[in-house]
């Protein structure tokens, strides 16, 4: 799953749910197609534990969020597994508008405790830097960006395999790549970067926390966001 | 399967090489018989290819054999693999190549060769046929260039001519009869040298003059036919096909379902192989496919199927299909896409009703840019006819046009040559005949002319290819004579005709040319970016190979050609005949018109030529004036 773009995965959700016979909508034009939007494009070679798509149907058909997973499900290819669906309440802005972070995990083939030692005094110092600044490739040239306040959690985890857990933000106007935090890190350890990026779970902010996008916001609390992972 | 993202993460695309695609199969612990598809191309062409899919939903259907797939890594994942000691390997499951029972390449043109050499390479077994031991795969091929396998006959064990429907099923049985009695590789070959369609080149003798020419070609042994006969399908309805294909997951260059509506051509057309090779058409009623689009559709979740054939307007109930069809596509948004059209009237209304709302642009291929010489290649269709279809193509909202022609023809003139400028300028005048306010934009023609090469089974088989020089002038007198800013021109690279014409219709003594080419770094030939002359020139030089005597000079009436052996049903007899008439600019009606007794009718005794309906017959008559 993880070789593939953002693009060829659109394409190949939208032939689940056409073989799931779902009652989508479909765009207006010269080359409709179903209305599918990803919360945040998948970078090619990371995988994720959770996603989330906005789906509109028709209004034709009565469809519970259970049987729209149940058909999803039955219609998938190996690796890819539908977890929920809910119906956005009107109103409720599209998950690509409202996501503010991500969650990730970096997986580490490290096994000495000297080397577990030396991360969690790395991701430690970083933490404690008023400002990170890196350099940001943009269109004209290169620019220098303060990234401190858009790492909004780092921690390390032990274990058979040990991890380095990311928040991050993940909003359309400010995002920051995971791999320019594991740059940082793995330039303070002195090595070469390796590891594998998992993206964990997307976020909104709610009243000043951040909730999972799955979560349904009570009525009367903020705008809310979509539904199949 | 298990490759390192230390590979995959850093070779272009590498959905190419992962696999896991939806609908492909995978037998855990494999089968008795374990067959690896190698499509002798990257995977965005291979898995494009209708033949494939038909034949592993066909070798998997069986409960004895599994059929996976391998195809040719791009240069940069190649490097990699070869850096790290990888060998090739199938798809579904990862098992290396050399772990399998067979491999099948199909041989789609010839420009592929050196890619089934680099495939052999990469999987770790010898080029040759002679030096694979017992313990290695039996290598086969088959596809429309095994009609002369000749010039790869010293590296494929044996090859398959004719439909894989047809006796693909008799090998397989005979492969595992062969194993279960413990029979080696050999005992398996002798058990098929006699079926139809396959041919064992060990179990034949050839010699060649010095120029290359055929001087005798026989069987060593009585297990082998001296002619082999190709393998036909004589009812499609009745033919297996797939319910499902396999769903790529990244983007390949034909991303849809795919119907295959009939089998060979009614035409005739004197340059075109694919017109001989698969005759008498052999048609799918429309309740057939109807059923199949169905079931394709649900199964695979496609946007768009396309009609597949050699030309789709003559399918004796077209108008019902294409009716039939819309009426079960539209609903579900499916597009339908027809790439094989002729210019009439009723090619049009239809075109029209399958987009509704886009006009995209129209493919017209003339072949050649005078009348004359649209006749000595028999490509009935009249410049009043071009002219027409593409005015009522513009009325009806289109505005853009692409033109196919055809550069180095038998008996091609200046004149002809200049005909092809003078029909795109034509072309260009319908659309101003049109009233101001019908034109929406400016009108588009895109003229292309690619270089012609004769091929085997035809009737331009004895004919003189042009050399390079004649191309390439040819090429920029087209140039230079179009002079309206609305035709755009392009042509194709005339170097690799030349290595494709000594391919198309050369015999054994190419393998050594082939092998060199490849080892002085020749892969991905038919690719512009990767194919290089100079190469192919010292692997000819250095292996001896003329190739003005071999694709430059008319050939001899009485010559016996490398591929003589080989039956298709289609006569020599009828083949020089037309040749002759071509050469006296006289046309040869289409089958429906008139049998013109090509060999076919006797041939497959159930041949379906000549029996379509007679009301087919009569609206085909209105049509074509």
């Amino acid at each position: 799953m993880r070789y593939i773009s953002h693009l060829d995965l659109l394409r190949a959700f939208q032939r689940v749910m056409r073989r799931a016979k779902l009652p989508v909508a479909y765009s207006q034009g010269f080359n409709p197609h179903i209305l599918l939007s990803f919360a945040l494009p998948l970078p090619l070679g990371m995988e994720s534990a959770r996603d989330y798509a906005d789906l509109a149907l028709t209004g034709g058909e009565e469809i519970s969020p259970e049987e729209i997973v149940s058909r999803l499900n039955e219609n998938a290819p190996g690796g890819l597994r539908f977890l929920g669906a809910r119906m956005l309440g009107s109103g409720e802005a599209r998950a690509a508008a409202i996501v503010a972070a991500a969650d990730y995990a970096l997986r580490l083939p490290v096994s000495s405790e000297e080397d577990s030692r030396a991360i969690s005094t790395v991701l430690d110092a970083l933490l404690a830097e008023p400002t990170l600044v890196t350099l940001k490739k943009t269109k004209s040239g290169e620019k220098e960006t303060d990234i401190r306040r858009d790492i909004l959690r780092l921690s390390y985890e032990t274990g058979p395999e040990p991890q380095i857990i990311l928040r991050l933000s993940a909003s359309s106007a400010r995002f920051l790549n995971p791999e320019t935090v594991a740059g940082l890190i793995f330039e303070r350890l002195q090595r070469e970067s390796v590891g594998r990026f998992l993206r964990l779970d997307l976020y909104r902010e709610v009243g000043g926390k951040r909730v999972p996008l799955m979560e349904e916001i009570p009525a009367g609390a903020a705008a809310a966001p979509g539904e199949t992972p | 399967m298990h490759i390192s993202d230390e590979i995959l993460l850093n070779v272009t695309k590498p959905g190419r090489y992962s696999g896991g695609e939806l609908n492909a199969i995978v037998k855990p612990g494999g089968a008795p018989i374990n067959f690896a598809f190698c499509f002798p191309d990257v995977y965005e062409v291979g898995m494009s290819h209708l033949g494939l899919q038909i034949l592993y939903f066909f070798i998997n259907r069986r409960r004895d054999a599994c059929c996976q797939r391998a195809f040719m890594p791009w240069p940069d994942m190649e490097a990699l693999m070869r850096g790290n000691d990888l060998p090739l390997y199938a798809l579904e499951t990862g098992t290396p190549l050399r772990d399998f029972d067979m491999l099948g390449f199909t041989l789609q043109f010839e420009l592929s060769y050196t890619n089934v050499l680099a495939m052999l390479d990469l999987a770790g077994l010898p080029l040759r046929s002679s030096e694979r031991g017992e313990d290695m795969p039996v290598v086969c091929a088959g596809g429309p260039c095994a009609c002369n396998p000749e010039p790869l006959a010293e590296f494929i064990d044996f090859f398959y001519i004719g439909d894989g429907e047809a006796a693909l099923d008799e090998i397989l049985d005979n492969y595992r009869e062969n194993k279960n009695n413990g029979g080696g590789k050999q005992a398996f070959l002798e058990s098929v040298a006699g079926l139809p369609g396959v041919y064992v080149p060990a179990f034949y003798d050839a010699e060649y003059d010095e120029n290359g020419l055929l001087l005798r070609f026989a069987p060593n042994r009585p297990s082998a036919p001296a002619t082999v006969k190709r393998a036909v399908v004589s009812s499609l309805d009745a033919a297996f096909f797939p319910d499902k294909f396999i769903v790529p997951w990244i983007e390949t260059v034909h991303d849809r379902a795919m119907l295959e509506i009939f089998r060979g051509c009614i035409r005739g057309c004197r340059f075109c192989q694919a017109g001989f090779l698969y005759r008498p058409v052999r048609e799918r009623s429309p309740e057939t496919l109807f059923a199949q689009a169905g079931e394709l559709l649900s199964n695979t979740g496609h946007e768009e199927i396309s009609l597949v054939s050699l030309a789709a307007c003559d399918h004796s109930r077209f108008e019902n299909l294409v009716d039939g069809l819309l009426a079960r596509c539209s609903p579900e948004k499916v597009n339908i896409s027809l790439p094989s059209l002729r210019v009439d009237a009723m090619s049009l209304s239809v075109l029209q009703k399958t987009q509704t709302v886009r006009k995209s642009s129209l493919t017209f291929a003339p072949e050649a840019g005078s009348q004359r010489l649209r006749d000595v290649i028999n490509k009935n269709l009249s410049e009043d006819d071009i002219l027409d279809g593409c005015f009522r193509a513009f009325e009806a909202g289109f505005d853009r046009v692409k033109l196919y022609f055809m550069a180095g023809l038998p008996t091609e003139t200046d004149e002809d040559v200049a005909g092809i400028a003078r029909l795109a300028e034509r072309v260009v005048d319908q659309y101003y005949k049109l009233p101001y306010e019908q034109r929406r934009r400016p009108v588009s023609v895109s003229v292309s002319a690619s270089c012609f090469v004769p091929k085997p089974f035809t009737p331009f088989q004895w004919a003189a290819q042009d050399e390079l020089r004649a191309f390439n002038e040819k090429q920029r007198a087209i140039k230079d004579l179009i002079r309206k800013k609305q035709i755009s021109y392009r042509y194709h690279d005339a170097p690799s005709a030349v290595v494709e014409g000594v391919l198309a219709r050369g015999g054994r003594p190419l393998a050594a040319a082939i092998e060199r080419a490849y080892r002085l770094g020749a892969k991905f030939d038919g690719w512009s970016e990767h194919f290089n002359f100079e190469i192919w020139q010292n692997a000819f030089k250095q292996s001896g190979i003329d190739t003005d005597f071999r694709v430059h000079r008319e050939r001899q009436a009485e010559e016996i050609f490398p591929w003589d052996f080989i039956d298709i049903g289609v006569s020599k007899k009828f083949l020089r005949r037309e040749w002759e008439r071509g050469m006296e600019g006289k046309t040869t009606p289409n089958c429906r018109e008139g049998c013109a007794g090509c060999g076919m009718a006797a041939f497959a005794e159930t041949a379906a030529c000549g029996r379509e309906s007679n009301s087919a017959l009569s609206l085909r008559r209105e049509i074509q004036p």
